[in-house]
């Protein structure tokens, strides 16, 4: 049962990573590889602010989130101006310096020792210290941000959006301020990832950089692709498939060590499969290619 | 890729250290430069932004393992098969994964995710097949290094500084006189225009891969004579040879050189006062600094 709730929660978790990032790279149509640093970004943010300064748990998600949307702002800007692979290569760039901040800035996030003897949630008098507790939580949270994003992607906002990933020039010219939705979009996608991270840390209890490595970035781009650009229902299955494998493989009886690597080849093969016999993804419509 | 400078207590005054630091950038420079300009001739020519290069690096640095350590060939016999064999290894991934994307016109960003995806492939497999522990090419006693000054310059760093200088003048006679340079010149120029005029187009992507591989196997054998290697060292080299191509102007020679040169002496001489864990800061803060004022010339204007 424990494996279970594990699962659960963490497709949750990736489910909250993996929509909000479709905001970007699938609505948008963003190179984004530094949605793991918004991720560290608000783990480390509500550990902090949990710890530090004793926020009680709605209002830490909210600030960790807006201090990760604030991240998604200060990279949003100025990289907004490049286009594809160097916005990949400056989102990613972004993420690596996220990295080394948190493993070095010693005074504040503990560098590689990590944050440890973060609290269970407490909320309206209840606390979240059971598996079950907390995977309803998670759900809650989920439930929240696919309303959110589905609201949003519906809306004018949305359309705009889908506007400017298929002809930039197009809605530039029927007098959209491209730059001001990108970088929205941006930072709407970095709000929600900071939710993610804050349960991440209330989840594990332990936080370390390496649990934020830019690989996590490429994983939960991947996530997207394969559910299919600008399909939520597409990025929620890619999600489930991609955390709900690995555990899968585990009950091959394959020894850890064979089965992580046998998951990373799998997703790479998968990638490159989807990318050539199934451009659009899992449940994507768009057949533009 | 870790040159990391070492505080060994021998040095006088400032001067020493500015020299040690002056020779590291230099070594560093040399070989980010092969990298650089590896990456930008397979950007430029492919209009392929590669997130696989690095993968080039760690496949020739276990290829010249498995030949020396394994099958106990010499030193030269594993070096030259290693950069014989990985291009042959990129071109078969070439032919799995890219070919097919090539043949239906698949937009750019697709060849970054299926690039992605083939790394990601790669790295697993390296991994699976020789574990994640390190594994070192050395046999034998390290020799001592020559001075210079008070600083300190070891025979294989001699090499890397003169294979890479031999290397580029190559590489630009190659470019400039022959007609397979010419051709590929000409590709990167108007690729439309030149298969009007009788290149084989994919024959040139193919050689331009090829070749792309080859010089990051040679980096990746200079590299590995000084370190030890691991399954994910490529990354490191992939995100050297992104910067310092993104510093230089895209697919010349010079531009190469000047973006390696300058990643190396930037970050050398950035850890002087900071701890050495800053180094991949560094350069990518160095990246977004020539992003941010130079847009232009990243695409930020104008369509690429």
């Amino acid at each position: 049962m424990a494996v279970l709730y594990h699962t659960l929660i963490m497709a949750g978790i990736y489910i909250i990573l993996t929509t909000s990032l479709n905001l970007v790279a699938g609505y948008t149509g963003l190179f984004s590889f530094c949605h793991g640093a918004f991720y560290a970004i608000g783990a480390y943010a509500g550990a902090l602010l949990t710890l530090k300064l004793g926020f009680p748990f709605w209002a830490e998600v909210l600030g960790a989130a807006f201090i990760a949307g604030i991240g998604g702002l200060a990279i949003g800007c100025p990289t907004l101006r490049v286009r594809g692979g160097y916005l990949a290569l400056a989102t990613y760039g972004f993420a690596v310096i996220i990295f080394t901040v948190l493993n070095n800035w010693e005074s504040v996030t503990r560098g590689p020792l990590g944050i440890r003897n973060i609290p269970h949630v407490k909320l309206f008098g209840m606390t979240f210290n059971s598996l079950w507790s907390f995977t309803l939580l998670v759900a809650f949270f989920v439930f929240i941000t696919i309303f959110c994003l589905r609201r949003l992607v519906g809306s004018s906002f949305g359309k705009v959006l889908l506007a400017i990933r298929e002809d930039e020039t197009a809605a530039l010219a029927i007098g959209k301020d491209i730059a001001r939705f990108k970088v929205a979009s941006f930072s709407i996608g970095a709000f929600f990832a900071g939710i993610a991270g804050t349960l991440y840390a209330h989840y594990v209890r332990f936080i370390d950089p390496t649990a934020f490595v830019a690989q996590e970035s490429f994983l939960v781009y991947s996530m997207v692709i394969l559910g299919g650009r600008g399909s939520m229902l597409g990025s929620v299955l890619a999600a489930l498939l991609l955390v709900v494998l690995p555990e899968a493989l585990r009950f091959l009886g394959l020894p850890s060590f064979c089965a992580v690597q046998l998951r990373q080849m799998i997703y790479g093969a998968l990638i490159v499969l989807i990318v050539i016999y199934r451009p659009q993804g899992i449940m994507g419509k768009v057949q533009r290619f | 890729m870790n040159r990391s400078f070492r505080w060994s207590g021998n040095f006088s005054g400032w001067r020493d250290v500015f020299l040690q630091i002056l020779i590291n950038s230099i070594i560093a420079g040399s070989v980010y430069s092969l990298l650089a300009f590896g990456f930008t001739l397979i950007f430029g020519i492919l209009s392929f932004f590669n997130l696989s290069h690095g993968i080039a690096f760690t496949v020739a640095a276990y290829i010249s393992y498995v030949i020396r350590i394994k099958l106990h060939l010499a030193l030269p016999v594993s070096i030259a098969l290693s950069i014989l064999f990985t291009p042959v290894a990129m071109l078969g991934v070439y032919g799995v994964a890219y070919s097919p994307l090539r043949k239906r016109r698949a937009p750019s960003w697709v060849f970054v995710v299926a690039s992605l995806g083939v790394a990601t492939f790669m790295e697993a497999l390296i991994t699976f097949i020789f574990g994640s522990d390190l594994v070192s090419l050395r046999t034998g006693e390290t020799r001592p290094g020559y001075l210079i000054g008070s600083a300190v310059i070891t025979e294989v760093q001699l090499w890397t500084i003169g294979v890479s200088i031999f290397v580029m003048v190559l590489l630009s006679i190659l470019m400039k006189e022959t007609k397979v340079g010419k051709a590929m010149r000409g590709v990167a120029n108007d690729g439309e225009m030149s298969g009007i005029v009788g290149i084989n187009i994919e024959k040139i992507c193919l050689f331009t891969f090829g070749l792309g591989a080859a010089l990051t196997a040679i980096a990746g054998n200079l590299v590995s004579l000084e370190q030890d290697l691991f399954p994910t060292m490529g990354q490191a080299a992939l995100l050297k040879a992104i910067v310092a191509a993104s510093i230089g102007v895209g697919g010349s020679i010079p531009g190469a050189l000047f973006g390696g040169f300058l990643l190396g002496v930037v970050e050398n001489f950035g850890i002087w006062h900071i701890n050495a864990s800053w180094k991949d800061g560094i350069a990518l803060a160095l990246l977004i600094l020539f992003i941010l004022f130079r847009p232009k010339f990243f695409g930020g204007e104008t369509e690429r």
